[in-house]
Parts: C-alpha cells; sequence; structure tokens
C-alpha cells in the first residue's frame, strides 16, 4: 500500500525509472498512459509473474513456454493472493510448463509427484489445485490411451483372422457363380459330350452288342458298377444338385421337343437323379435310365442340367436304336418326380431355400442352357450328322476330348473334307496336271 | 477471430486520415464519446497511444478499459484493428 502511494505521486520519469529496475519494457510515460504503467508497475513489485507474463503475450502469442520458464525464475519470491488474477495465471502456466517439460514415460510417477509438488506452488493460489487434477486427469487419459495402443494390435491381429473364417464359407456361397468360368463349363461340356458316348455305346452294347464292345473306355465298367451301387441309395448331394436341372431341363426338353417328342421326357429322366433309383420299372428301361442319370450325375455340377441337353440331342440322334428305352424313361418319370418332392419336403427344409434359390438361377441357367441349345439346333446338322457317321462308319474316339461345336473336328479331316470339297466342285486334280503339262511345254520351248 | 468485421476490414484498408475514433473497430458511440470526453477525439490520437504503449497488447487493453471502460471484446476489437492498420501502413 506503501508502495502504490509512493507510485502515484512519483514523477513520469521517475515512474519510468523505476519500471526500467523492475525489468519492464521502457515504455515512455505519458499522462494518458500513466494509471496503466503504474499498474503494472505495481503488479511486479508486488508480486511478481504480471510483467513477464505481458511482454510474453505480445512478443508472440503462441508460444507459452518461454514466459513461464521467466515465471518459474520469479517464483522463489512466492505467489501473493492480492495479485489475485494475473498469479494465478502465470501459477497456471507453469503447472503446464512443469508438466510438459516432465517425460511421458514416468507418467504414473508424475501423477503420483504433481500432488505432492503442487502444495508449495499452488497453496497462495488456490485455483492452481483444480488445474493439477486436471493435468492428472490428462495424463490418466494418456494411460488409457496407452492401453489402447496396446489392445489395438490384437484387435488388428484378429481382424485379419475374421476375414480368413469367412473365406472358406465364401467360395461355398459363391461355388455358383464360380462355376460359370469358362473353363469349367468347358469341363462340364466335354465331360457331358464324353458321358453321352458313353451313354450312347453303352446303349449300342445293349441293343447290338457286337458294333462297338472294344471301344469302351477301360473305365466305364467298374463305373457302372458304381452307379448299380450307389444308385439305390442316392447321395443327399447329388440330389441337391440335380434340383435347377430339373428346372432347366423342362424348357430346354420343350425346345428339343419339336424335334423328337421322346428326347424330353427321357432328358427329364437323365436330369433327375432320383428317378432310377426310385423306379419300379422294367429292368432294361431302370438300366437305361440309370445309364442317363450317371452321365449326369457324375459331374455333380448345375451344368449338367446343359450338359443333359446336348446328351439328349446326342441321343435322339440315334434315337432309332432306342426309342423304345426312352420311352421307357417315360413312363417312368411323372412317378419318381412326386417321390424327389415327397423326399425333399421330408428330408430338410434348407433344401427348400436352396431350391427358391436354385429355381431363381434356373431362370438364367434356363435362357442360357436355351441359348445355347438354339445355338447347338443351328448346328445341329453338322454334329448329327457327324454322330450319325460316328455310328454308322468310323466310330468313336472316345479319349478325344470333344465339345459340341463342330470348329473342334481335327484340323487334318477339316483339311481333308476341304480338299474332297474343292476336288469335287472344281475337278482340281485334272486342272492340276492340266497345268503341270502345260508348264513343261513352257519350259521345253523356253529352253530349246 | 472467427473473421473481421466489417469496420475493421474498412479501417484496415486505407490510411485512417481524419477519421473519428468511432471509425476504429470495437468503439461505438457511448465509448467514442467517452474517448473524446478523455481527448481522444480522432482514431490517430488512438493510434499514438498504441504507438506510445510500443502496441503491446496487454498493456493497450488496459489502458483502453481505464479510458472508456470499454469490454475486453471491444478493446481486443480495437488493438487488432489498430494493430493490422499499422502493419499494413507503417
Amino acid at each position: 500500500m506503501a508502495d502504490s502511494d509512493n507510485l502515484d505521486s512519483l514523477s513520469n520519469n521517475e515512474l519510468r525509472a523505476q519500471m526500467i529496475a523492475q525489468g519492464l519494457p521502457n515504455i515512455p510515460v505519458t499522462d494518458s498512459s500513466r494509471k496503466v504503467l503504474v499498474k503494472r508497475l505495481r503488479a511486479s513489485l508486488g508480486g511478481n509473474a504480471l510483467p513477464a507474463a505481458s511482454p510474453k503475450k505480445t512478443s508472440n502469442r503462441r508460444e507459452t513456454l518461454q514466459p513461464a520458464a521467466a515465471a518459474a525464475a520469479d517464483k522463489p519470491d512466492g505467489t501473493t493472493a492480492s495479485k489475485a488474477r494475473r498469479t494465478i495465471a502465470s501459477t497456471l502456466n507453469e503447472t503446464k510448463e512443469v508438466e510438459r517439460r516432465r517425460p511421458a514415460v514416468i507418467k504414473p510417477e508424475a501423477v503420483v509427484a504433481q500432488p505432492a509438488r503442487a502444495p508449495p506452488e499452488a497453496a497462495a493460489a488456490p485455483k492452481a489445485a483444480p488445474i493439477q487434477s486436471r493435468r492428472a486427469s490428462n495424463t490418466e487419459r494418456r494411460e488409457v490411451n496407452i492401453e489402447r495402443v496396446i489392445k489395438k494390435p490384437d484387435i488388428a491381429a484378429e481382424k485379419p483372422t475374421q476375414p480368413r473364417r469367412r473365406s472358406p464359407e465364401d467360395p461355398l456361397d459363391n461355388s455358383l457363380i464360380i462355376l460359370e468360368s469358362d473353363e469349367e463349363e468347358d469341363e462340364e461340356l466335354a465331360q457331358a459330350v464324353q458321358n453321352a458316348e458313353d451313354l450312347y455305346k453303352h446303349k449300342q452294347k445293349d441293343a447290338a452288342p457286337s458294333k462297338l464292345p472294344t471301344k469302351l473306355p477301360i473305365q466305364e465298367p467298374q463305373r457302372r458298377q458304381q452307379i448299380y451301387e450307389s444308385q439305390p441309395r442316392e447321395l443327399p448331394k447329388a440330389r441337391e444338385v440335380p434340383r435347377p436341372r430339373e428346372m432347366t431341363t423342362q424348357p430346354l426338353a420343350r425346345s428339343q421337343a419339336t424335334n423328337y417328342s421322346q428326347a424330353p421326357s427321357f432328358s427329364q429322366a437323365a436330369g433327375f437323379n432320383q428317378p432310377p433309383s426310385r423306379s419300379l420299372a422294367p429292368v432294361s428301361q431302370a438300366r437305361a435310365a440309370v445309364v442317363s442319370s450317371s452321365s449326369s450325375s457324375s459331374s455333380y455340377t448345375r451344368y449338367s442340367s446343359y450338359v443333359s441337353a446336348p446328351s439328349t440331342t446326342y441321343t435322339t440322334s440315334s434315337s432309332s436304336l432306342y426309342s423304345g428305352a426312352a420311352a421307357a424313361g417315360t413312363s417312368g418319370y411323372p412317378r419318381t418326380y412326386a417321390n424327389e418332392f415327397s423326399d425333399d419336403t421330408a428330408e430338410d427344409d434348407d433344401d427348400q431355400a436352396a431350391g427358391k434359390a436354385a429355381r431363381f438361377e434356373s431362370d438364367f441357367a434356363r435362357k442360357l442352357a436355351s441359348l445355347r441349345a438354339e445355338r447347338i439346333g443351328d448346328r445341329s446338322s453338322p454334329y448329327t450328322r457327324r454322330t450319325v457317321a460316328g455310328a454308322s462308319g468310323s466310330g468313336f474316339e472316345p479319349v478325344a476330348r470333344r465339345s459340341l461345336r463342330p470348329e473342334n473336328v481335327s484340323l487334318s479331316a477339316q483339311f481333308r473334307q476341304l480338299c474332297r470339297s474343292i476336288d469335287q466342285r472344281y475337278r482340281v486334280k485334272s486342272i492340276f496336271i492340266l497345268v503341270v503339262f502345260v508348264l513343261l511345254f513352257a519350259a521345253y520351248k523356253f529352253y530349246y | 477471430m472467427s473473421g473481421t468485421t466489417q469496420k475493421h476490414t474498412n479501417f484496415v484498408a486505407e490510411p485512417m486520415g481524419n477519421k473519428p475514433v468511432t471509425e476504429l473497430a470495437g468503439i461505438g458511440e457511448t465509448l467514442g464519446g467517452r474517448l473524446t470526453d478523455a481527448g481522444f477525439d480522432k482514431a490517430y490520437t488512438v493510434l499514438g497511444q498504441f504507438l506510445v504503449l510500443k502496441k503491446d497488447e496487454e498493456l493497450f487493453k488496459e489502458w483502453m478499459k481505464d479510458v472508456c471502460h470499454a469490454s475486453s471484446k471491444q478493446a481486443s476489437d480495437c488493438y487488432n484493428c489498430l494493430n493490422d492498420w499499422s502493419e499494413e501502413f507503417l
């Protein structure tokens, strides 16, 4: 109080001198600014940090560290409660400063140490305590963060595992889509043709055993045995798969029906794995059905629906041989159809869901199959011709992988055919001989 | 500090000339009257005080509060206005 009186009584020059002595910036003391400057001088004399605090803010506002350090230098004098606001602010800065400089590693210690250290600093300024507690909470928060950081790797480790878990399932879900790849399709196609040929050969053997007994593949008897054994007890897998087949085969069969009335029924019978096992048809008929089903069931894929269509065309091409058997398939069909449905409903509800999906798929598959069937129908003339020719004359080579497309006729055969056709049309041989003679004549004339 | 007022931008845009104190940002009719009573009738006189205090924010704000009983916001607005102007034109 005495100081303040003294300051008020001082002249401007004296006041300025005292300010400089206090380490305050040399600011001209004017009548207008005197009040403010006296206030600051009083603050600096009485306690402390105010003078240091203000210059810091003017110099660079955002750096709080340096002024805090300066304040720390003043601190030993002790803070007075009378300088309330400013001192609190300064102590605040100090505490922040101190905590910032403390290494982050020793945080648990810091939390304990701060309250211990705090009282000497904050005793004068009681408001500093809550701030410190806040700081402590901050540190706690940081610890939590550390824990999170520790936990994160675990999460990261877990994440990869989940996709892995899913991955094995996904193929199952997407298996249908995967099946649509061209290679698969081609394989199916080839297999279908193979099966059809097997079937055909088997039929031929039944009808005329003397015709192609030697050309059967070695596996054939084994497979037939398997089929005969396995057919009575159908594999659930096999039964699930043929469902789409049944959906697709019907339209397909319808498309084929215009040409061959016998075909559709037979193809349907072939499409179902079920029928042969359940049908009480005569032995020969059952056999035919079994063999036809073997052609499709051996593959166990939904493309067998498509597969069955070629087989029908194939069989129908030689339908004259065993139209009776096909008819038998027709007769056996309706009963088995009912059987299968009853079985499915009885056995599992999951199958129904799958059946819906299958039905939905069957739209696509049906379209695809019908498209294919049309194309095949367009090409059917060469194909049937080929098969008929094979049946009549040279026979088949089951070893070679075939598709239904006529392009896959061996190159030599194509070339031969081309030569033959050209020869037929233009009489190349005679022309060639003629040209040779002309050339010889020309050479003779030229050299002599 | 989200943005500057129209008054601020207008004042900082050009030399202050003989503008009255009320042209300063943060100083309206009331504060302008008090400042005028205290002898600071022109903006350049306030600028002079601002310069005499060596652009010290704390001191200038204190002075503003002391002279015309300005609020903290008014004081800081005025300070920012003069500071920006001086950075532009000094």
